[in-house]
């Protein structure tokens, strides 16, 4: 055996030591996300599959009511996400301009609502937009308007519940963009003879197109399968998917077409996500 | 006779450029700027050095337009610019870290000042790649900042700030972030473009070896006011005063008296011929004189004006600097092209120092 033979087996065998000594640090999490996420994970897809094998699939996409709702359900996620952006785009700006404490108030107001379960948040937003709810009521009294408006139990009131819940996943990815963006590129394009809405056109926002992608991917991921709120706000006339699955197990005790159902959920999601990646990424290659 | 004069001197005078009327900006209660006046004429290369917080910063953005002065007026070709905003100056700028805007490419950079002023493509196209090869980036067109070394950011810097023929070029401390050798380099290559495109430049710096090499007059500031504004070699050799001899380069300063007779005595006791302006007797006054001035003389003769020991010994490469102490404590800095070994003198070893009186500059003490 050579010199170099010798180092060669050396290298390889510190190698596989190496490799042996990360696969054992790595059990434990590897055993945790095995029991927890993938058996389950499996276990559904068994379980979509049961009885005629494809039926529930086939049930699934071509029943138009379903297929419907699956439609109703990216439109809804879409208008959520939409409305987050409009929103939080500018609050996130305030809060990386804002000085010291109006930023920590701001953050504080950003945060709160964030911490509070969203099933109180959601009934809070019963008593606000009901029929005899505050707003409602307020403008009556007023006279602004003769009937109640109609903000719950349908669109209106599940988008407004849904909004208020995932403004943050939209304003905290932005707000981590925003802080860390290079104030002296701003002034270096008005140097150059950019108006304020040219440097924010070609300039600010082309360099937070990151942070919207995080929010909006984050936003929209989580819009879709949404439960409680749509199931609340919406008050049964709002079927998005979640809602749907959530009748099948409980009402129907059809956990097969549930799991089905979930499944297309799940892959409805990881399309939605790769086309988002794929479309604001475009814009991205310099990051 | 007299008109005709006046217009005749009026005509050899340079035209200035930007002109800074008794500009003042207050932070609080910092006064970063102090009553600034300034004149920088068309075609040359004026450098506001300082050490930080002496206002240069603050002087620069004066005149960009991202600070607009508690009082005082700015001039660009003698139009009143003072609240003007930055984008309608005309003014090209190379910041300290370049901001070169990530995400376009290099290309789109310098186009961009071209863009905002709705110039056509064909001609934004033509001008960008001409001024691409001018700083020799020919080919890197299409590269993403990112992609690019120091120098080359710089140089895109660079290009973007001059490509829309500004009225005036900008440059905040360019070279801060760039290895010695390459610093050099491009101090050399934006002095030879500036020359080149007749441009007129206001440069800020920290560094007083970059000044001397770049500018056709340094302001030195302090304070938020102008200490001295001079040619390089007048700012070198005839310090207005304690703190530009201090800052400029290594000096020795001496505190001294005046005494009958043209003369001066230093703190150890040694008199020394004052060559003009002789200031009334009594005055305190400092006297200021390069290192490398200094020469050593025979021992014990007449002209030896300062001897002590040598207390320590730097080598510079082509140089080598020493530090001499009397036994009164009085010490004096000396640079001396390095010669050989042999030349060289030792630590401890006794020497007797001399200079000539016309190298000496006086300035005042307080």
């Amino acid at each position: 055996m050579t010199e170099i033979d010798k180092i060669k087996l050396g290298s390889w065998w510190r190698r596989n030591r190496d490799n042996a000594t990360s696969m054992f640090a790595a059990t434990p999490a590897m055993l945790f996300l095995s029991l927890l996420y993938l058996l389950p994970m499996v276990l559904l897809l068994s379980q979509s599959f049961e009885g005629s094998s494809l039926q529930h699939y086939r049930k699934a996409l071509t029943d138009g009511l379903y297929v419907q709702v699956l439609l109703d359900t990216l439109m809804i996620a879409a208008y959520v996400c939409i409305a987050c952006f409009v929103i939080g785009y500018p609050v996130a700006y305030f809060l990386s301009i804002a000085p010291g404490v109006w930023s920590t108030i701001g953050m504080i107001f950003v945060l709160l609502p964030f911490w509070t379960s969203i099933l109180v948040r959601t009934y809070g937003w019963m008593v606000i937009l009901g029929r005899n709810g505050i707003i409602n009521r307020t403008l009556l009294h007023t006279g602004i308007i003769d009937t109640p408006l109609a903000l719950m139990n349908n669109i209106t009131g599940v988008v407004i519940g849904m909004v208020h819940v995932l403004l943050p996943y939209m304003i905290f990815p932005l707000y981590a963009v925003m802080r860390r963006m290079d104030k002296g590129l701003a002034m270096a394009a008005e140097g150059l003879g950019a108006s304020g809405w040219q440097v924010f056109t070609k300039i600010y926002f082309p360099l937070t197109l990151p942070g919207v992608l995080a929010g909006v991917t984050l936003v929209y991921v989580l819009a879709i399968g949404f439960f409680i709120t749509p199931a609340l706000l919406g008050g049964g006339k709002v079927p998005m998917i979640a809602v749907l699955i959530e009748q099948q197990v409980h009402t129907f005790l059809n956990w097969g077409f549930a799991s089905a159902l979930s499944l297309v959920l799940l892959t409805a999601t990881l399309a939605v996500y790769a086309v988002l990646r794929r479309v604001l990424r475009g814009n991205m290659q310099w990051t | 006779m007299g008109a005709l004069a006046t217009a005749k001197v009026m005509k050899s005078l340079p035209e200035i450029a930007l002109s800074v009327v008794s500009a003042s900006r207050r932070y609080g209660s910092v006064i970063a700027l102090d009553g600034i006046d300034l004149d920088v004429r068309k075609g040359e290369m004026l450098t506001l050095l300082g050490p930080s917080g002496s206002g240069k910063t603050t002087l620069l953005k004066v005149i960009a337009g991202f600070e607009v002065p508690d009082e005082g007026e700015i001039l660009i070709d003698t139009k009143n610019v003072t609240l003007t905003p930055p984008s309608k100056r005309e003014i090209g700028m190379v910041f300290q870290n370049y901001a070169l805007f990530p995400h376009l490419t290099v290309s789109q950079n310098v186009a961009f000042p071209l863009q905002m002023r709705k110039i056509s493509k064909f001609d934004i196209a033509a001008r960008v790649s001409q001024i691409l090869s001018m700083v020799d980036l020919a080919g890197y067109g299409e590269r993403l900042p990112r992609q690019l070394s120091g120098g080359q950011q710089q140089r895109v810097a660079l290009a973007r700030a001059i490509v829309f023929g500004p009225n005036l070029l900008l440059l905040d401390e360019p070279f801060g972030a760039l290895d010695r050798k390459l610093r050099e380099q491009m101090q050399l290559e934006v002095r030879r473009l500036q020359q080149k495109l007749g441009l007129t430049a206001v440069f800020v710096t920290h560094d007083q070896e970059e000044a001397l090499i770049l500018s056709d007059r340094i302001a030195v500031m302090d304070a938020g006011k102008i200490s001295q504004l001079d040619t390089p070699q007048a700012i070198y050799h005839r310090p207005a005063n304690r703190f530009v001899a201090d800052f400029i380069g290594e000096s020795n300063l001496f505190r001294a008296t005046v005494i009958a007779g043209g003369y001066a005595e230093l703190e150890n006791g040694i008199n020394v011929k004052l060559s003009s302006e002789i200031p009334s007797t009594g005055t305190v006054i400092g006297l200021v004189i390069r290192p490398e001035r200094l020469r050593q003389a025979e021992q014990g003769s007449i002209e030896s004006k300062i001897n002590g020991l040598i207390t320590e010994i730097v080598f510079l490469g082509e140089t080598i600097k020493y530090r001499i102490r009397d036994e009164l404590g009085f010490e004096v800095l000396v640079r001396w092209p390095f010669l050989s070994n042999e030349k060289t003198l030792q630590l401890g070893e006794q020497v007797s120092i001399s200079w000539n009186h016309e190298d000496m500059h006086l300035v005042k003490w307080l």
